[in-house]
């Protein structure tokens, strides 16, 4: 029989007890955290690696290796969350740095993507492109492109405020800066994607 | 409801919220044609943003972190015990060393005390002009008679 715990568990208190285990030496209680965040992160990187790239799981596998080893330098002042997170972003920055080249948008996007992305602004209904591919997925992919040819501290703010859909708040605790350090980086990084999509796109001008 | 108050909410509203708008923000929206531009253009950035693809799920990280933790941990122990194995096998010749120098600065500080001449100093005193008077015991002798040697 199980011995009933003095207070309800949460999932906050299951990690700081994974946390305090893993720094006691159970390497294995550190599976709880990784289950817990790989989707996140996986999802995170990803998006700031942006289409092109290939190994995101590798990425994030070196990520929960760096965090694992780092655990004691870990002072609890954020969540786990935050922190690797935080880790993350920094892991995904050096291999940005890595790749050859930039991401440019291409000067001209396709038709397709261009109408998909119309209508994906204006309607939530899908549309079918002329060669059976659906509209919305050539669009997907010109959203993916756009966001992935800002230049990384843009990038970043947009992916973990608009994709990722954390508030300022949680974005500068992220980041370790202030908040409206965050909202100008924001401000400025939908300014550039404006700007970026203003030849094909009009829907996103400012009215 | 003030514009302020509305455009507050919609920095923290996520786009979940904007499906369901509360009564008082909706109400603000329709009678302000700026607050409604703005609630407009966030819906549009909303729906642009939620077009990007989804990332693949990926593989469960848990086996190949697992493994790369077990790796690293080995090769620390392995480099750990180079270093132990080292410090073992210098710790007696570092002593051993020390107490060699020891012995050997006693043995120095029990002869009597005699006056040393560098032997270039003592060549170049006695090869020069004789003209000035350097001492083997200034420091900078042999350096003073470079330099007069080439100074009109």
């Amino acid at each position: 029989m199980t011995e009933a715990l003095p207070y309800p568990l949460t999932l906050e208190d299951a990690e700081r007890d994974a946390v305090r285990r893993v720094r006691d030496g159970d390497s294995d209680a550190y599976r709880l955290l990784v289950e817990r965040y790989q989707a996140r992160l996986h999802r995170l990187v990803g998006r700031l690696l942006g289409p092109d790239h290939g190994d995101v799981d590798d990425v994030v596998q070196e990520v929960f290796v760096k965090a694992f080893f780092s655990l004691s330098k870990f002072r609890e002042d954020a969540t786990f969350g935050t922190w690797i997170t935080r880790i993350a972003i920094n892991r995904a920055r050096d291999e940005l740095k890595k790749q050859s080249g930039k991401v440019y948008l291409d000067a001209e996007p396709g038709e397709d993507a261009v109408q998909g992305l119309r209508d994906l602004l204006t309607t939530d209904e899908p549309r079918d492109g002329e060669d059976g591919e659906p509209a919305d997925s050539a669009a997907s992919r010109l959203v993916a492109r756009t966001v992935a040819s800002l230049p990384d501290r843009l990038r970043v703010v947009v992916t973990l405020k608009d994709m990722e859909g954390n508030s300022y708040q949680e974005v500068a605790a992220i980041l370790k800066c202030s908040v409206g350090t965050v909202k100008s980086r924001h401000a400025r990084a939908r300014e550039r994607l404006r700007q970026m999509l203003a030849p094909h796109v009009s829907e996103l001008a400012r009215r | 409801m003030t514009c302020d108050d509305f455009r507050q909410w919609l920095e923290t509203a996520g786009a979940g919220q904007m499906e369901k708008i509360p009564d008082a923000h909706r109400g603000h929206a329709e009678s302000c044609a700026a607050c409604r531009g703005v609630l407009e253009e966030e819906r549009r950035w909303l729906r642009f943003f939620a077009a990007a693809p989804e990332p693949s799920a990926g593989r469960p990280a848990w086996p190949g972190v697992m493994a790369r933790i077990r790796e690293e941990e080995s090769r620390r122990a392995s480099l750990s015990d180079a270093v132990l194995l080292f410090s073992r096998r210098l710790a007696p010749a570092f002593a051993l060393v020390v107490l060699l120098l020891g012995g050997v600065g006693l043995w120095r500080d029990m002869l009597p005390e005699t006056r040393e001449q560098v032997p270039a100093t003592a060549a170049m005193l006695e090869n020069g002009s004789g003209q000035e008077t350097l001492s083997a015991d200034e420091p900078d002798a042999v350096l003073i008679a470079w330099v007069g040697a080439r100074v009109p």
